[in-house]
């Protein structure tokens, strides 16, 4: 019934819209055709919705998701967007705010890559803000932790002295100082390891991209 | 209740381990007793052969040769002196005992080693020799005492002791008993107070008990009331819950049913709206059984469930930015539960993230044994005069946002559990609201039941 309701306010809403009912026939077609956008129920008969959408990240495919969700804790959310969600909403929902929702994220979605740095084993992930070591777990970075870790994975070897690094902190902070900066490498350490950035005394800090 | 193996009563296990031992201390003092008793009688015997041998060379000086007629003389050797002795001087061999005199004489050809035991037939005779010499005399004289009786009495006795020990080991084991016993009447009273408990003789478990119990049953009595509070809350939330949603899903049934009625637009709005205050009633119920409360061992790791957090409200609000900021003094754990702590924080926040223009920021810290989390926002804030009404039940101060009020009147059900306080004021740098939520260190249960 919501399945066809939505389908229904889709299309006339002008999309195109494909409906599978099976979290295997949603894996597959995810994989094979080009979709701009999806809507991924997590509780499907035959599966989570949430290893249907793994998969497909797995598969580097970048098509935003949007995930229905019954649950309305913040864990499951967590989880959801940690899976590779772009969105969620949970149940009940009004439809207008589920198209609404698809259009924002075809939006956001437009031009979006797959975009990853990689030095040292470190990978960070620009699109979704999250860095992982070797091939472990994806671990969240607030906004200024990512920008910091950015700007320093970028230019592995380079030296970039506390003031540059200052640049990168939010500028409405007017207390901001350099043991702000100071704070936040070490931060950054204790997520990534601390070999990985080198103090250099007077100078700055730098990625060490051999360690 | 069945013990796994292995696990013994404490009772089996200090009478396994102290009767056996109680007994084997009296056994070991009983065969010292023997041994020293053995010690002192042999060197007690020797000096008094050796005294009585002093005696007899004493005689010998005075009256040789004519010894035979001096021991029949001498009164001493008829009253007093009961034990046997002989005196070889070259060939010639006195003795008082003639029956035995063989024997004697064999003992006294030599006198290495000075003390010996000479068999002669039924008895046996525990002798000392002391050789002598006086002018051209040389000899050896031998003093002997009847090795059987000594040996009867020694033995007599050796068995009283026995006796006296094993009364005294039945003293002491009837001591450890009752020390046992003594000491575990409270554990026997806690068994039948718990028996009372299941039965309903009892509510909770009396206090007085030994320190060592102390814990154990304070910890019991916590689970207990916590039981009751949260029994009891989920009895009112069900009963709010179905009196609060009946009304409505009566009234959309009758409407659905009624074919004379037509379901005009107007009628469609109503059941719309109708169906968005269950939703709501639900919601809310749901989350607030939800809440675990605070629990001996459960705690979270602010720091990493508030960054996920972040980045969660990073992605949701791409055109937002999420700060987090933490104190120095922040210590790894804090006592409350983790999704009572994601939704503290994650109501925070998702409000923040509605009402500001571009940033958010969370802070953690533990500041004087408390632990506090501050949300802040560069939104347009909310009038100082309203900010005391902020998350009151039924109340909603704006209604452009929706479900503003319910986040905070679930963040106000999470800090009353906790025995926390949540104060809102205006964000020195941001402008916008900020809340600050303080947790108290260590929780006591009975906080549990503050709502």
């Amino acid at each position: 019934m919501l399945a066809a309701s939505v389908q229904a306010h889709l299309t006339r809403n002008g999309f195109a819209v494909d409906h599978f009912s099976s979290a295997r026939q949603a894996e597959q077609m995810g994989l094979q055709e080009t979709y701009k956008a999806a809507i991924l129920d997590i509780g499907l008969p035959d599966g989570s919705g949430l290893d249907v959408l793994r998969a497909w990240r797995n598969a580097r495919r970048s098509l935003p998701v949007l995930i229905l969700t019954a649950r309305s804790d913040w864990q499951d959310k967590v989880s959801g967007l940690k899976a590779g969600a772009d969105d969620y909403l949970a149940k009940p929902f009004h439809i207008e705010e589920l198209v609404a929702r698809i259009n924002a994220l075809i939006r956001r979605g437009e031009g979006r890559m797959d975009n990853r740095i990689e030095a040292g084993g470190v990978e960070l992930d620009e699109d979704r803000q999250q860095v992982r070591m070797g091939n472990g777990e994806w671990h969240a970075l607030t906004a200024t932790e990512f920008r910091l870790l950015r700007c320093l994975i970028s230019r592995p070897g380079r030296i970039l002295s506390k003031r540059e690094l200052l640049e990168q902190l939010y500028d409405i902070d007017s207390e901001a100082s350099d043991n702000t900066v100071e704070a936040y490498i070490y931060r950054l350490r204790v997520l990534i390891g601390k070999q990985k950035i080198k103090t250099l005394r007077g100078q700055g800090y730098s990625f060490n991209h051999d360690a | 209740m069945s013990n796994p193996a292995g696990l013994r009563s404490v009772r089996r296990t200090l009478f396994l381990w102290l009767l056996p031992l109680a007994t084997a201390f009296m056994v070991m003092a009983w065969l010292a007793h023997g041994a020293l008793m053995d010690a002192m009688l042999s060197n007690f015997l020797d000096s008094r052969l050796q005294e009585e041998a002093k005696y007899v060379q004493s005689g010998i000086q005075k009256r040789y040769p004519d010894l035979d007629s001096w021991l029949q003389e001498d009164v001493f050797f008829a009253d007093a002196f009961h034990h046997i002795f002989a005196i070889r001087i070259g060939e010639r061999v006195w003795s008082n005992r003639p029956e035995l005199e063989d024997v004697l004489a064999a003992g006294t050809i030599d006198h290495d080693p000075q003390t010996t035991v000479l068999d002669a037939g039924d008895i046996r005779l525990y002798a000392v020799r002391t050789p002598f010499q006086y002018e051209a005399l040389e000899g050896v004289i031998l003093v002997a005492e009847n090795l059987e009786s000594l040996e009867s009495d020694q033995a007599r006795l050796h068995a009283w002791v026995a006796v006296v020990s094993l009364g005294l080991l039945l003293i002491l084991v009837a001591l450890i008993v009752m020390a046992v016993q003594f000491a575990l009447r409270p554990v026997v009273r806690l068994g039948s107070e718990l028996a009372r408990l299941k039965s309903g003789g009892i509510e909770r478990l009396t206090t007085a008990v030994p320190s060592e119990f102390e814990g154990l049953v304070n910890q019991l009595n916590s689970l207990l009331d916590t039981l009751d509070v949260r029994l009891k809350r989920s009895r009112e939330a069900l009963a709010n819950l179905s009196h609060s949603i009946k009304t409505p899903i009566a009234a959309i049934g009758q409407v659905l049913t009624d074919t004379d009625v037509e379901i005009s637009s107007d009628v469609r709005q109503q059941l719309v709206s109708r169906l968005g205050t269950i939703h709501e009633q639900l919601e809310a119920e749901l989350r607030r059984s939800r809440l675990a409360g605070p629990q001996t061992g459960k705690t979270s790791d602010p720091v990493v469930q508030a960054r996920e957090l972040a980045w969660m409200f990073g992605r949701l609000y791409p055109e937002k930015n999420f700060e987090l900021v933490i104190g120095q003094t922040i210590s790894g754990k804090w006592p409350i539960e983790e999704q009572d702590f994601n939704e503290l924080l994650g109501n925070l926040m998702d409000n923040a993230g509605k009402w500001s223009a571009r940033e958010s920021r969370v802070s953690l810290e533990t500041r004087a044994g408390q632990f506090v989390l501050t949300v802040a926002d560069d939104g347009v804030g909310v009038a100082i005069d309203q900010q005391g009404e902020l998350g009151r039940r039924g109340l909603r101060l704006d209604e452009q946002t929706h479900g503003h009020g319910l986040g905070l009147a679930i963040v106000r059900d999470v800090v009353d559990r906790y025995g926390g306080s949540v104060s809102f004021s205006t964000a020195p740098n941001l402008g916008g609201l900020l809340v600050t939520v303080s947790l108290p260190g260590c929780t006591p249960a009975s906080q549990e039941g503050a709502t």
